[in-house]
């Protein structure tokens, strides 16, 4: 029963957590297909801070759903999300990294919807200002980008 | 000082966010509005390409549309092309109504119930590469041998208010009985279905907010048994350009009667009223002058929108001519689900009146809908039919010949018969 995991991080962190927990990355249940013994896990790709921001998600959504799925659950699910994705930028797309890397979908979903959230409402130059993009397109570029895309609308 | 800003810092030591990968910005620009992508796009080449991608644009119509109604086909294989026109060649957009009702105010019938229950709404308000712009009204009308055909229906466009001021919603009733409509006057005792008005008798105050009333320009019955009609209205042509420029207004609401041509009321004759509407109002649309919250009013759009811009938002999609079969599939026990909540009893229980679709097993039905024979099909001979269109383009109304016919004709020949009415200017 409710053997445990340890994950470890690329720079040498280790989280130890339940196998239920750590199931909902395909990646790992993947690999715990493959070697069914194993009782580490080594995630080469992920640091120790976001590592520790993904297992936190994994934690609490796993307690969420044994709970039930009731109205009033849900609610307390979408406001710890909200408070869970309060963080800077650069953290909010190594989370995005990781949760492709360790393939958590429902949190990929929630991260990839926080950037959108970043980029809408906003012109071409504030999106470039916001994550220092440098405009590599040529005039010429543009003009035809105007041009051959119809954004045509009813 | 420093201690002050150790997050700013951090952050712009950190290598621009351009370090994800491109499939992953692609999942990123899914949850963004079509406008915002049109920006994205310009940003740099990486993103331009994401942007042009046709995966992208896949994933931003399945958050728009039915999966089934995704064919890009129509649209020479561009999930671009299909999201930028709407993808009204493989979707319309129909708001339900339930639990919009008309009903009969028993003028002197007493001991008899006719009802017409408004369904559906499908609104294309513009001309597009698929069609005409149109406005079509899915019912269900039931009644007694002599329930009137829908030809004569009227959509008004009106301003509701709120407060004391005439007429006010009714909230549902359920009539005790022929009996005691038959004592008093009747109109008290006399049931109204949810978001139904009551004209009353002197229906004036409904008139001098009267933006514009409109019969329908074509009709398809499903089913058209004595006591019987369910199918739909259709408004195209000048009639639709009406209902859309008086709809545009934030405080216009869109009401339905049936079986009641309204247009031209108030009459100069007071006394025309006993032989007028009799068919009490359904609201299908509230205006935001009217807060309705009397009896939770469905469709309740928000402050400052009108009917034609935030419809969209409430909307279901479906295939084009996917509702019509649909209610021409229906069976016996939907209809009578459908009824269930709103008969009153003594009507429920009068099975052999009501339930006429039983009480005729086969042998009513004119030669409409599919119950009809495959060779019922209306083939007009040729020189008539030129006729006719010689005719329609005379008059100054070319897009209405035929325009019933035209998406349910895509996939083969009609499935239902469209009658088309004569618009009158």
């Amino acid at each position: 029963m409710n053997a445990k995991l340890t994950l470890t991080s690329n720079d040498g962190q280790k989280f130890e957590v339940e196998k239920e927990v750590a199931l909902q990355s395909q990646m790992i249940k993947g690999m715990l297909e493959d070697i069914q013994s194993a009782a580490s896990v080594p995630l080469a790709n992920v640091n120790g801070q976001t590592l520790a921001k993904v297992v936190e998600y994994c934690k609490f959504h796993y307690e969420a759903t044994k709970k039930g799925d009731t109205q009033k659950t849900k609610a307390a699910i979408k406001k710890w999300d909200k408070a869970f994705l309060n963080v800077e930028q650069s953290v909010l797309f190594d989370l995005i990294l990781a949760a492709n890397y360790l393939h958590v979908e429902s949190l990929l979903q929630l991260t990839c919807q926080a950037a959108a959230k970043l980029i809408c409402n906003k012109t071409t130059q504030e999106i470039r200002d916001m994550f220092n993009i440098e405009n590599d397109l040529t005039a010429e570029d543009e003009a035809q980008l105007l041009s051959e895309i119809e954004w045509k609308f009813e | 000082m420093s201690a002050d800003v150790p997050n700013l810092g951090v952050s712009s030591a950190e290598p621009p966010l351009r370090n994800l990968p491109a499939s992953l910005w692609l999942s990123i620009f899914a949850f963004l509005e079509v406008e915002d992508v049109r920006m994205a796009s310009q940003v740099c080449r990486e993103w331009r390409a994401i942007g042009g991608d046709d995966l992208l644009w896949r994933k931003l119509a399945a958050r728009l549309w039915p999966e089934r109604t995704l064919l890009s086909g129509s649209y020479g294989g561009s999930f671009r092309r299909l999201v930028l026109h709407g993808n009204c060649r493989n979707a319309v957009a129909a708001m339900p109504l339930a639990p919009a009702a008309c009903l009969w105010r028993p003028n002197a019938l007493r001991n008899r119930y006719y009802a017409c229950r408004f369904l559906h709404l499908e609104l294309q308000p513009h001309f597009t590469d698929a069609g005409p712009a149109l406005l079509r009204l899915f019912f269900d009308a039931r009644g007694e041998r002599d329930l009137r055909q829908p030809r004569l229906t009227s959509l008004l466009v009106v301003t509701l208010r709120d407060g004391n001021s005439q007429p006010q919603p009714q909230p549902h009733q359920v009539p005790e009985g022929p009996g005691a409509a038959a004592g008093g006057n009747g109109a008290a005792a006399w049931a109204l279905a949810p978001e139904t008005l009551e004209l009353g008798p002197e229906p004036q105050p409904l008139w001098q907010r009267l933006h514009t009333a409109e019969l329908p320009t074509a009709c398809c019955l499903v089913t058209n048994v004595q006591g019987h009609f369910k199918g739909c209205l259709e408004w195209t042509g000048p009639a639709l350009a009406r209902l859309l420029h008086h709809l545009d207004k934030p405080e216009a609401s869109l009401l339905a009667v049936y079986a009641c041509d309204l247009r031209g009321y108030p009459p100069e004759d007071p006394y025309a009223f006993r032989n007028g509407p009799d068919y009490a109002p359904a609201v299908l649309w509230r205006g935001v002058s009217c807060s309705g919250d009397a009896f939770g009013v469905r469709a309740r759009p928000a402050a400052g929108s009108s009917f034609l811009r935030s419809w969209r938002r409430r909307a279901e999609y479906h295939a084009p001519g996917e509702l019509l079969q649909r209610l021409a599939d229906e069976d016996d026990a939907a209809e009578r689900a459908r009824w269930a909540d709103s008969l009153p009893p003594w009507v429920a229980a009068r099975e052999q009146g009501w339930w006429v679709r039983e009480r005729a097993p086969g042998g009513r039905v004119r030669g409409v809908g599919p119950q009809a024979p495959p060779h019922a099909d209306p083939v007009l001979p040729d020189p008539l039919r030129q006729l006719v269109e010689v005719v329609a383009t005379l008059a100054g109304f070319p897009a209405a010949h035929g325009q019933g016919t035209q998406l349910e004709t895509r996939h083969g020949r009609p499935r239902f018969e469209w009658q088309q009415y004569r618009d009158t200017d």
